[in-house]
């Protein structure tokens, strides 16, 4: 399996200020290792505030990481001035969650999309044409400014806009979560039609698991900043390793899971609601390790696996 | 014996500018007590007016053009603001989405518990009252001391479930109320309900736009669409072999229904817009197994086997045998 892109001991620290004017530290990502392979979906799952997105913008550059290193195709991204990392960008894009935002509502469609591609005024109107069309949108939506299409046909054209410069990788941010279910399945299956067209590779980010069991070859599942289990998605499924992970598939099966809650400072990052809690998940974050090829978990005790 | 909630004909009309919109049509259900119907359907297809007109807490510019709800044997339909108010909250309980929106920042969680109850009791059994409805939603009792801002997301919602549950109403109106929660503790909320429907024998509208979570959930099922029931039955029968065109296709577009890869057989195009509704079925235009008198006229509910089915496949039509 080819590499595409790698995080190598990405971490990502925001400094916030409190009501009272203190400065508090935010560890949205704690030393992250993660690969994509090349024209494979990888599904990265947790809940909200878990930082899923962060690494997305974080992969992409969007937002500098505080250490760590970023590779695409095996070259440094972070080593990039903001210049020669502009000629990379074409490389990679981005969908966001929600298209009403991420559109700029004074331009219209065709604008919207020929902004992105490379060429002469002519090549560039043939393309933005061509994409359009390639979306499931009309010729006639050419012309439409983004308040007049719908949340779905928005979501198309933000599809269709970061394709424009011809992206190897696509990342969406949770790219249906807004939707209602029969339009989630149109865009779920444009985005099957789109990735074997153009030979893309996805980093699909969503809380919802079932979204991503059909969507991704393999599954990362964040919790607080950390990588708990990544591995190919019917393992994941069947046999999740990390107690987290478990609880994320047992609520996907509408199966709830006692969550148990007593006050953790230090130690694993799900020390707090674990089930298996021992001493030695209160002193320190478990790294991230092979158990199995291509299986990964961050747990001293991982479950299902007990030799 | 008489069922808990009994919604009969219910339109609903939007008066504004020029001509009246109509928004609800036909809306007909049932709940007896301990029974939790599900009404699901997409975001603008009307479940939450519904519920709203049940309760009578519609926006100005809605107007109940017929119909009538009766709870408990009383019709709501003639009774006056003033007589509302003590349904509402001592009859009906009602939980939304947002937890955080319907909590007041500036009281703690027992206070604002305290403060729903209807009752005359003294302040001594008021808060043994609210302390025994803390531990029935599984918060703790020094809770009762705290502001909402210190709560999570699903500990504000538990919270919200006392206050809607102090009065012991008989019926319990939740209105999507785990949309905005993370899923597992999403799945917690749901089966905390499931367990205080069954321990107190209330009534449950449960409104959703996840078919898939009302079909773990609702004993009986009704799928809207423009306004309008299309469907409705016991869930088992609804979800597993859908006869309108629209659960199906509904259902059909489940994505833990396909294997990796498998192409989701979507619904073409979207949900229409309340002031311009097709002609004859609202969903003619997007049905694959429409036919020609559905662009014409709108059909009425058909029974089929144990559910009510609105669709010309079903009745009064001429030799089309439904396959399936």
């Amino acid at each position: 399996m080819e590499t595409l892109w790698q995080l190598n001991q990405v971490t990502k620290v925001y400094q916030l200020q409190d009501p009272f004017g203190r400065t508090v530290r935010v560890e949205a990502l704690a030393s992250i290792n993660l690969t994509g392979h090349r024209g494979q979906t990888l599904g990265l799952v947790g809940e909200s505030g878990s930082g899923k997105s962060t690494l997305g913008k974080v992969l992409l550059r969007l937002v500098p990481p505080t250490s760590g290193q970023i590779f695409f195709r095996g070259t440094d991204l972070t080593g990039l001035s903001e210049t020669r990392l502009r000629l990379w960008r074409k490389n990679f894009q981005i969908v966001f969650q929600d298209p009403y935002r991420s559109l700029n509502p004074r331009l219209t469609a065709g604008d919207l999309l020929m902004e992105g591609i490379p060429g002469s005024y002519r090549e560039r109107v043939v393309r933005a044409r061509d994409l359009l069309l390639k979306v499931g949108l009309s010729r006639e939506d050419f012309y439409r400014l983004p308040h007049q299409f719908s949340g779905g046909q928005r979501q198309r054209l933000a599809i269709a806009r970061a394709l424009g410069p011809g992206p190897e990788l696509l990342v969406c941010d949770e790219p249906t979560s807004n939707l209602d279910l029969s339009i989630q399945a149109q865009i779920l299956d444009l985005l099957l039609e789109l990735k074997q067209d153009y030979a893309l590779t996805y980093l699909f980010i969503s809380h919802n698991l079932k979204v991503v069991e059909f969507l991704a070859d393999r599954i990362a599942v964040m919790y607080r900043g950390h990588l708990v289990e990544v591995g190919p998605t019917a393992l994941i499924m069947k046999k999740a390793c990390h107690p987290y992970s478990r609880a994320l598939v047992a609520s996907a099966r509408y199966q709830p899971t006692r969550m148990f809650a007593r006050p953790v400072r230090a130690g694993c990052c799900y020390a707090s609601f674990c089930p298996r809690g021992q001493s030695q998940c209160y002193q320190q974050q478990p790294p991230l390790q092979e158990i199995a090829p291509d299986h990964q978990v961050a747990c001293f005790l991982p479950e299902g696996n007990a030799s | 014996m008489e069922k808990t909630l009994v919604v009969k004909n219910l339109a609903l009309a939007f008066h504004q500018e020029r001509r009246p919109v109509t928004i609800l049509a036909g809306v007909e259900f049932e709940i007896s007590s301990g029974e939790t119907l599900a009404l699901v359907g997409e975001s603008g297809s009307g479940k939450t007016l519904t519920a709203l007109s049940i309760v009578k807490l519609l926006p100005p510019q809605a107007r109940l053009e017929t119909g009538e709800v009766r709870l408990n044997g009383q019709s709501l339909t003639s009774l006056s603001e003033r007589e509302m108010e003590n349904i509402r909250g001592r009859q009906v309980g009602l939980v939304f989405q947002e937890p955080s929106a319907y909590l007041n920042p500036v009281f703690t969680i027992g206070n604002q518990i305290e403060e729903a109850i209807k009752s005359s009791l003294s302040r001594k059994e008021k808060k043994e009252r609210v302390a025994q409805m803390l531990a029935e939603v599984g918060l703790d009792e020094k809770h009762y001391w705290h502001y909402p801002h210190q709560l999570s997301g699903g500990m504000q919602q538990r919270a919200l479930i006392a206050m809607a549950l102090i009065n012991h109403p008989s019926l319990l109106i939740a209105d999507e109320p785990t949309t905005s929660l993370d899923v597992t503790t999403a799945v917690q909320i749901i089966s905390l309900i499931k367990t205080l429907i069954k321990k107190h024998h209330l009534a449950l509208l449960f409104i959703s736009h996840d078919i898939a979570l009302a079909h773990y959930f609702a004993d009986r099922m009704a799928v809207m669409y423009a306004g309008r029931l299309v469907e409705i039955g016991p869930t088992r029968t609804v979800f597993n072999s859908p006869r309108h065109p629209y659960t199906e296709s509904l259902i059909a577009c489940l994505p833990e229904k396909y294997k990796p890869g498998e192409k989701i057989r979507a619904i073409p195009g979207t949900v229409p817009d309340f002031a311009n509704l097709p002609s004859g079925c609202p969903f003619h235009p997007r049905c694959h197994r429409r036919m020609e008198r559905c662009f014409r006229e709108e059909p009425e509910m058909f029974p089929v086997a144990s559910a009510l089915v609105r669709c010309f496949l079903y009745g009064n039509s001429v030799a089309t045998e439904p396959g399936n």
